[in-house]
């Protein structure tokens, strides 16, 4: 009647992982996809490897549209469990989980600018000062961006949202809660504003002075 | 044209963009989001949901007891308030008074006695006589009507010169002129029941006859009517049983540990002596039990490690499955303990349960319940118990308190089939609880023991077989 026992299982997960090159190059999505079937069979370490695998793309995602640190976290964490709490709604056949993800980290990051900028004014950069002109096509990611937040906010969202992250200005309406031609007068005035700020030569830009800029 | 290489640019140096890896803060992220998905249901809701089959059991128990309690006070209020019990004595001092018609030397109303004098009597009186004592009990009027109705066709049998001859000359006794009296009417109709309201209650008469005196005389006494005892009973009980119980810590870093015990069953047995003292019904006895409860858990952890030549990656020829090449390098191996732990904790000891009781009669069956407790001297204990960082670690007796005398108040409730005179099945429920601890810490003798302090639940179900005993008799019967 009184039969104890102590049961020990033990279970070891090798990372990488390994696969069998079948002559073929094996697809990042591959191990993606693996790592979607073993989150919802209820792995924890692959829901860990999701995530970080997802983190860099989804970080970078949310600091185009939240650029306080602070609250990237808090987007980052929202973002996260929403996107856990939904992957059994992931399609494959639709798309890469990583697109699928950061839709949804956009989404967050999006509508937490919108609570946020209900409780508080929230103002464009301020256009920094360049020394010298500099070829747009060479800066890279975090300097174009940072170039770009001296758009008006609203344009900003709607010129990254279009450009960048590929909404269509329907999806963005719904989002921003605006019409679509709103959006598409938004997008519009945005690239005037790049236009205005930045030389053509071909296919290379350069960046006017500030000081050139102010004189037009 | 612009406008369309404007938003490719920007495509191309934001879209694909990867963050840089800040492994402090990913790791705090990660935690955040594990937290939030786990989201777990809070202890107080998942335990109080969880409703034991213990507490389902001792639920039921306060339920049943609720509604003895509440049957048996209906009970007492009918019984007291029935007619019957005053026929009942009506019909006795009837009966009585038709035995003072037989012959020197018999007292009782036993049918055999009543036939063995049949020589001197006449036969219908013998079927009378045991029809009117079978008519003994506490029933509606009919039974006073019937009896009344009897004594006067009895009465009228008998002449004066078919009664016995000691008793012709005694013509002064109240029970023959009751008998007489209601000869006169013996040829009219059955007494109303006005009639019999006022006729006054009869009396039991002793009659001492003396042996050999012919003309023996009834002698009152008086006396003898206030000091006529109920005989008094005892009873031994014995019975055995299984024992369930739970535990649960009352320490407040160990509460949580607390819904890893479960119920479980062990035995118990021993003897009651059930006793009536001063009006009211006691018991006492002694005993034996144990109580188990059973500890069932799962521990899962992680580790991680390096593997410094791991194999990475292998490269096989399509066509004839050959390997082509194989990488190694470094891999992290992570590894996962998952332990499932079932033991069973026991304590035991000897028993002496103390118990006031109410018991309500229904034909052969009883009702009861008792209300009272055990005083348990503990013998032996065993088992494991929780440190605050979740694991276990194995006690025995000598970690428990070492005042080895524990108080448990319980509740009874019983029911019983009285299947012979002196003889009852009984079966049985009682609940009850206990406080048990062990020492402090510096007193444990496994060091990776922490102290404790908790309460058993007990619920005991048993059946057992009562005899019982006649103490003493009436001071008025020979």
């Amino acid at each position: 009647m009184w039969i104890a026992s102590e049961i020990d299982t033990l279970d070891v997960i090798q990372e990488p992982i390994v696969h069998e090159l079948m002559g073929l190059e094996v697809e990042r999505s591959d191990s993606s996809g693996y790592l979607v079937q073993r989150c919802l069979e209820g792995d924890a370490l692959a829901q860990r490897g999701l995530f970080d695998e997802l983190l860099p793309y989804l970080k970078s995602a949310v600091r185009r549209y939240i650029w306080s640190e602070t609250d990237v976290q808090d987007v980052l964490q929202e973002a996260f469990i929403r996107i856990f709490r939904n992957l059994h709604q992931f399609d494959r056949s639709k798309g890469q989980v990583q697109t699928w993800a950061t839709k949804i980290a956009v989404n967050a990051a999006i509508t937490f600018g919108m609570k946020e900028s209900k409780h508080k004014a929230m103002e464009h950069a301020q256009e920094p000062e360049i020394a010298e002109p500099e070829v747009l096509a060479q800066l890279d990611a975090e300097a174009l961006l940072h170039r770009l937040r001296a758009l008006p906010r609203e344009q900003y969202k709607v010129l990254i949202l279009h450009a960048v992250d590929g909404y269509s200005h329907d999806e963005i309406a719904a989002l921003l809660d605006v019409t679509p031609l709103t959006s598409r007068k938004r997008l519009s005035r945005a690239k005037q504003w790049i236009v205005s700020r930045f030389d053509l030569e071909g296919r290379e830009m350069i960046l006017k002075k500030t000081n050139d800029h102010e004189m037009d | 044209m612009i406008m369309k290489w404007i938003e490719d640019l920007l495509k191309s140096k934001l879209s694909g963009s990867k963050a840089a890896a800040d492994s402090a803060k990913d790791d705090a992220l990660w935690n955040k989001v594990s937290s939030g998905l786990s989201a777990p249901v809070p202890e107080v809701a998942r335990s109080a949901g969880k409703l034991t089959g213990l507490n389902w059991a001792v639920l039921g128990g306060a339920v049943m007891f609720a509604s003895v309690m509440g049957i048996g006070l209906i009970l007492d209020e009918d019984a007291s308030n029935a007619p019957g019990a005053k026929l009942e004595e009506t019909s006795i001092a009837s009966v009585t008074s038709v035995e003072a018609l037989t012959p020197a030397g018999s007292s009782t109303i036993a049918s055999e006695s009543q036939a063995n004098q049949a020589d001197q009597m006449d036969k219908h009186v013998s079927a009378d006589i045991s029809v009117s004592a079978s008519d003994i009990a506490p029933k509606p009027n009919e039974t006073a009507v019937a009896l009344d109705s009897s004594l006067p066709s009895i009465s009228s049998r008998m002449t004066t010169s078919e009664m016995p001859s000691p008793l012709k000359e005694s013509t002064e006794e109240p029970s023959v002129n009751t008998t007489r009296t209601d000869a006169n009417h013996a040829n009219n109709l059955p007494p109303t029941e006005s009639a019999m309201r006022k006729a006054p209650p009869l009396q039991l008469l002793p009659i001492f006859i003396s042996d050999g005196n012919v003309e023996g005389q009834a002698v009152l006494q008086k006396s003898e009517f206030a000091e006529r005892v109920k005989p008094r009973h005892f009873a031994l009980r014995a019975y055995g049983g299984v024992t369930m119980s739970d535990f649960k810590y009352k320490n407040e870093e160990l509460l949580m540990f607390s819904d890893y015990f479960h119920t479980a069953s062990s035995a118990a047995g021993g003897i009651v002596l059930d006793f009536e003292f001063k009006n009211q019904q006691m018991s006492i006895g002694m005993g034996w039990l144990d109580y188990a409860q059973r500890l069932e858990f799962e521990h899962t952890w992680q580790t991680e490690d390096v593997h410094p030549e791991g194999i990475l990656s292998v490269e096989l020829d399509p066509v004839s499955g050959d390997t082509l090449s194989v990488q190694t390098g470094p891999m992290l191996v992570t590894s996962t303990h998952h332990r499932h732990v079932r033991d069973y904790n026991h304590w035991n000891g000897a028993v002496i349960p103390i118990e006031w009781r109410k018991e309500w009669l229904i034909s052969r069956w009883t009702l009861g319940a008792g209300l009272g407790g055990q005083l348990l001297f503990r013998t032996g204990a065993s088992g494991k118990s929780f440190r605050a960082a979740g694991t276990v670690a194995e006690f025995d007796d000598a970690d428990l308190s070492r005042i080895r005398m524990a108080w448990s108040p319980t509740a009874r409730l019983y029911i019983g089939y009285q299947f012979q005179p002196e003889w009852r099945l009984d079966a049985s429920l009682a609940a009850g609880f206990q406080r048990m601890g062990s020492l402090q810490s510096e007193e444990l003798t496994n060091p990776s023991l922490a102290p404790w302090n908790g309460q058993l639940r007990t619920l005991q179900i048993s059946a057992g077989v009562t005899r019982f005993f006649e103490l003493s008799s009436s001071k008025g019967e020979d």
